[in-house]
């Protein structure tokens, strides 16, 4: 039995145990394939060492004392509004910035949760036939013991963006003076809500995000990693799942900033964002790949799979013990109420529904009841 | 146990600016280092490391989170550095013309050479995917293979491997970027 390639690697950097060393040496005597495959990685380490030796920076500028650095920082980044907007819960732009995660986040969740993404632009359309749009939401409870595991907390932190490009890089945010503007940049009639609780401005500050997208593809050895983070060595991997490349567009999106002492409220709205796949990938069964590495039983998984209509609903991870959700109706629409459990102090909710092809969010300090009643008052 | 970084973290998740000035003081020069020896200028290294604590500024870790600030800050800092290497690489490709960086230095033609070789490395780094151009660079600025575990987010017994491979990747790109030349700058 030959030495593995990580091995010999990490013998190479006397990164083995004595009694690895002893056990690779020994074999190293009298297996002449696996000298020369030592020998290979040596060159190809040297090789790299030598370039790496290249990069010195050409300035041999003085780095700023931490405390001019720090001030120019604050002064960039205007920390100290950011800061009063924190005490008030958030500001109009955290809420802004808040918001694309999320919905990166969300949609990309759908694919099959945590994958990693990539690279270049410009779609030849004919490779996509599938078309994904949000028209419901579903709420599934996940178990965070195993997400706090620090392996996968780094790797969705590091590969979740990893293999992603943006193929659309979107404009700074445009503040909006009236709802007819609004609505003529967004390109529907945009809704405001009619009825706010006591506290809240009539009128709020309005602002619209950029269009924005990414193309996304799937490697297979993130797939792996997570999958062994998780301990899920068991789950199968369904087929089709490597390489698939994924173009994820999300429109404009209003954000109207309702201020308060009570906290900021935010009504976002936009059209589905839509996301273009591969058209041999199985939702399904990557779905159910998904919630088997969210820890749900196969039996159960199998069964949510099916029930749920995977090109049109978005699953909004719920991390129990973090957030607990509630389903509601909004006007007749189907939506979900998320509450984060896990901030103290003031409550924290979010709503989100769908109703006739536009995505509506709702969020702030507030109960189910109050916010589902604010959304009401749009339609 | 509580280390240091995990204290400061926790009195800036409850909003005490002092502490998130301390977390300041503490990692920007090394990040600034670090990025400057990726992308090759210091003037982009401290702009991405500002860019790196904006973001924990503005989401401070979770609890639990917090037993490496420090890796946390690497993986995201040359996450962007990373992006501006290819951003710049691509940008560069476009134009066929490239901003020497070393033109005011006292040797011109050394400079120039010496330039020209970091951007030949730097390029085959972005060509890379990400996760190998980070363990790849890490590695050889001499972070060891716990350090490298934690950041990359695998474990430990793995970083051999994903080394080994990331090594080969590197050397597939940088010989292929002339062909011919076996990665000796003294050929040309």
């Amino acid at each position: 039995m030959h030495v593995r390639e990580g091995t010999l690697r990490a013998y190479l950097d006397k990164q083995v145990t004595p009694e690895e060393k002893r056990q690779v040496e020994e074999h190293l005597r009298t297996c002449a394939a696996c000298r020369e495959r030592l020998a290979r990685l040596e060159a190809n380490r040297n090789l790299a060492a030598a370039a790496m030796s290249e990069l010195q920076p050409t300035q041999a500028t003085r780095l700023p004392h931490p405390s001019v650095a720090l001030a120019r920082f604050r002064q960039r980044y205007s920390v100290h509004e950011h800061q009063e907007g924190r005490k008030a819960s958030m500001t109009r732009q955290g809420a802004l910035r808040r918001w694309r995660p999320v919905w990166i986040g969300l949609v990309v969740f759908v694919i099959a949760s945590l994958f990693v993404f990539y690279p270049p632009l410009r779609t030849a359309a004919s490779d996509f036939l599938g078309v994904f749009r949000v028209r419901k939401f579903v709420a599934v409870p996940i178990n965070v013991a195993a997400l706090e595991n620090p392996t996968f907390g780094n790797l969705l932190q590091s590969g979740f963006s990893d293999q992603f490009t943006v193929t659309k890089e979107p404009g700074p945010a445009i503040p909006v003076a009236s709802l007819a503007d609004a609505s003529a940049a967004l390109g529907f009639a945009v809704r405001l809500p009619s009825a706010l609780p006591q506290g809240y401005p009539a009128q709020p500050n309005m602002s619209i995000q950029d269009e924005f997208g990414f193309r996304a593809r799937v490697s297979m050895d993130y797939v792996l990693a997570v999958r062994e983070a998780l301990g899920k060595t068991d789950v199968p991997i369904p087929p089709g799942l490597d390489g698939a490349v994924l173009d994820v567009t999300v429109p404009k999106i209003l954000a109207a900033n309702y201020a308060s002492e009570r906290g900021w409220l935010t009504v976002i709205q936009a059209m589905s964002p839509e996301v273009q796949l591969p058209p041999n990938l199985d939702l399904r069964q990557i779905g159910e790949f998904g919630l088997r590495l969210a820890g749900i039983p196969a039996a159960q998984a199998r069964a949510m799979a099916a029930a749920i209509d995977w090109a049109n609903t978005l699953i909004i991870p719920v991390p129990l013990g973090y957030a607990s959700y509630q389903e509601v109706t909004v006007a007749g629409a189907h939506g979900v109420f998320l509450e984060d459990s896990a901030k103290e102090g003031a409550r924290h909710g979010l709503l989100v529904f769908e109703k006739d092809g536009i995505v509506y969010g709702l969020e702030g300090p507030m109960s189910a009841q109050e916010m589902v009643a604010v959304a009401e008052s749009m339609f | 146990m509580a280390t240091p970084d995990a204290l400061l973290l926790e009195r800036w998740r409850e909003g005490d600016e002092a502490a998130f000035a301390d977390i300041f003081a503490q990692h920007y020069e090394p990040l600034v280092q670090l990025l400057s020896r990726l992308l090759g200028s210091v003037d982009e290294a401290e702009d991405i490391a500002q860019e790196t604590l904006w973001r924990l500024y503005r989401r401070p870790l979770s609890p639990g989170r917090e037993h490496n600030l420090r890796g946390w800050l690497v993986r995201v800092g040359m996450r962007l550095g990373y992006n501006a290497l290819r951003e710049r690489t691509r940008r560069e490709k476009r134009q066929a013309v490239w901003e020497s960086q070393a033109k005011a230095a006292d040797d011109p033609e050394a400079a120039a050479l010496a330039e020209e070789a970091r951007r030949e490395v730097q390029q085959a780094l972005a060509r890379m995917p990400f996760r190998q151009a980070q363990i790849l660079f890490l590695r050889h600025q001499g972070y060891t293979y716990e350090e490298l575990a934690e950041i990359v987010g695998v474990k430990a017994s793995s970083v051999g491997t994903l080394l080994a491979r990331a090594e080969r990747a590197f050397a597939k790109h940088y010989k292929g970027d002339a062909p011919g030349r076996a990665g000796s700058h003294e050929e040309r």
